[in-house]
């Protein structure tokens, strides 16, 4: 499918917005946390490990940059949706295959620093904090209830104006927002809209409620700092989670009026609309991780308690490819990731496991069930 | 208040967590009426097993230290609850260990008592 020649640029522009934000990825983590691999305290300055970053660095950009210039290239004489995708996995399998290389070089330097340290080991300990939990940690879950507000209406209005709604639906649309394919009307593919919000603010909810319960990411070096970083974390990106939660749905109350003829966007207005919003949530995503960095490494807190003799336990083992989470006897279902911002599903625990499928799954039967 | 757990240590995570969690009570970091983590946060806080956090709070309850109430979850008793006078006679039995190795080391008596009164005194204030 041939992209508009007016906004071939666009579709690109979330590929150089990607590759930017993994190359600043290994920049946004805990100062403990190389490349994915628990280090510690003691070692995390040493000339090795800036080495390691240097390296990253010349990899990176001198693997990118040729992949980006071709791809824009391609991408300009021939605007293509395909070569659009095929262009997206291949950045994402460059930046998995640097991000695991380097996990390995880091695990390495970490092994050969361990071995040749003249200072003796700090003591391996695990921080936990009873008060965590306490007083301003993530915002009231009632925060959802403009976004429910705006499904409610959306059911109303498509449920009462039913009638009066063309006979043919669209039901794929491609980037711009034209209508590509069109099915016969029923309630089902009215609602269609109304009904994955639904089941997104399910998912967004669930997230708000795992992420309230998941594990407090104390370092043992400096543990008061580290509580006051990662409950800041929690907090802004709560705020983050409900707007992004309710702009999404919004913007598909709109669309769902749009298509059906209840309220007739102009096509300039829905174009923007279409590609300002996902475009304002991948920017502000990357803004807000530049900002408060994992675990809230990158926020700025005064220290009164001086640091401690203690490192975290070295979990990298856990750890698969330094990104994937597999431990089975820990009980957690959401972690906060180990090389990226944000959090991850332990693959190690059976129900999170299955409720992941779950939800993939739930969207795969959605999308086939409006097909046929 | 703040937990900290030694994973390589022979203690056990639930006596690590019981100690701790019974200093922090003496020297008021946790006072009356205070709640602790539900049995299954504290364990997907630590990472473990939710039967060590279990045994952990059941042995606290047990000596009255805390009560676990189905609604409000665990919380920290007044100090009524935790007197026990007959604790007196299990203190040797703890202790002797201890003393004994202090004797092997040539620490003295007096040092081992002095050492005793400044822990003792932390928790008085």
């Amino acid at each position: 499918m041939a992209i508009d020649e007016n906004i071939f640029w666009f579709p690109y522009l979330i590929i150089l917005l990607i590759s930017f934000a993994g190359f600043i990825i290994p920049f946004l983590l805990k100062e403990t946390i190389i490349f994915g691999s628990r280090f510690p305290a003691q070692i995390v300055n040493r000339s090795e490990v800036n080495n390691l970053k240097q390296n990253y660095k010349h990899l990176y950009l001198s693997v990118n940059i040729p992949f980006l210039i071709a791809l824009g290239f391609l991408l300009y004489n021939f605007p293509d949706e395909r070569l659009f995708s095929a262009g997206m996995i291949l950045q994402l399998v460059l930046m998995f295959l640097i991000h695991i290389l380097f996990n390995r070089k880091a695990r390495e330097v970490k092994k050969t620093l361990l071995i040749y340290s003249e200072a003796a080991p700090h003591k391996q300990v695990l921080t936990v904090d009873t008060k965590f939990r306490e007083g301003k940690y993530l915002v009231p879950v009632w925060w959802f209830l403009p976004a429910v507000f705006v499904i409610i209406l959306n059911f109303l209005i498509l449920v009462l104006s039913y009638d009066k709604t063309p006979a043919q639906i669209p039901l794929h649309f491609d980037m711009l927002g034209n209508a590509t394919e069109f099915t016969v009307k029923s309630y089902l593919h009215v609602l269609m809209i109304p009904l994955s919000s639904s089941l997104m603010l399910l998912v967004f909810v669930g997230v708000y409620f795992l992420i309230k319960r998941s594990r407090q990411e104390i370092d043992s070096h400096n543990p008061e700092i580290s509580v006051q970083k990662n409950r800041r974390f929690r907090l802004i990106w709560s705020v983050y989670l409900i707007i992004m939660c309710t702009v999404l749905i919004t913007w598909f109350f709109f669309i769902s009026l749009h298509i059906n003829n209840i309220l007739i966007i102009p096509g300039d207005l829905f174009r923007v609309m279409n590609i300002g919003i996902p475009f304002m949530i991948l920017l502000s995503t990357i803004a807000l991780a530049i900002v408060t960095g994992q675990s809230g490494s990158r926020l700025k807190f005064q220290q009164t308690v001086s640091s401690q003799d203690a490192d975290n336990a070295d979990d990298d083992r856990y750890w698969k490819f330094g990104m994937i989470y597999y431990n089975p006897d820990d009980p957690s279902f959401l972690v906060e990731k180990r090389y990226g911002v944000g959090w991850t599903i332990n693959f190690g625990h059976i129900a999170a496991v299955v409720m992941f499928i779950g939800i993939l799954a739930a969207i795969t039967i959605i999308h086939f069930v409006l097909k046929h | 208040m703040i937990i900290k757990i030694d994973l390589q240590s022979e203690t056990p995570i639930y006596t690590q967590v019981v100690n701790q969690i019974i200093e922090g009570i003496a020297s008021k970091t946790l006072v009356e009426g205070e709640s602790l983590p539900s049995v299954r946060q504290l364990a997907e806080d630590i990472g473990i097993n939710m039967h060590t956090v279990n045994k952990a709070y059941s042995i606290l309850r047990r000596d009255g230290f805390v009560t676990i109430h189905r609604r409000k979850g665990v919380v920290v008793n007044e100090f009524s609850n935790m007197y026990n006078s007959s604790f007196i006679k299990e203190i040797p039995e703890i202790i002797k260990p201890v003393i004994a190795e202090a004797f092997c080391k040539g620490i003295t008596e007096k040092e081992f008592l002095n050492e005793c009164s400044k822990i003792y005194s932390t928790f008085k204030t």
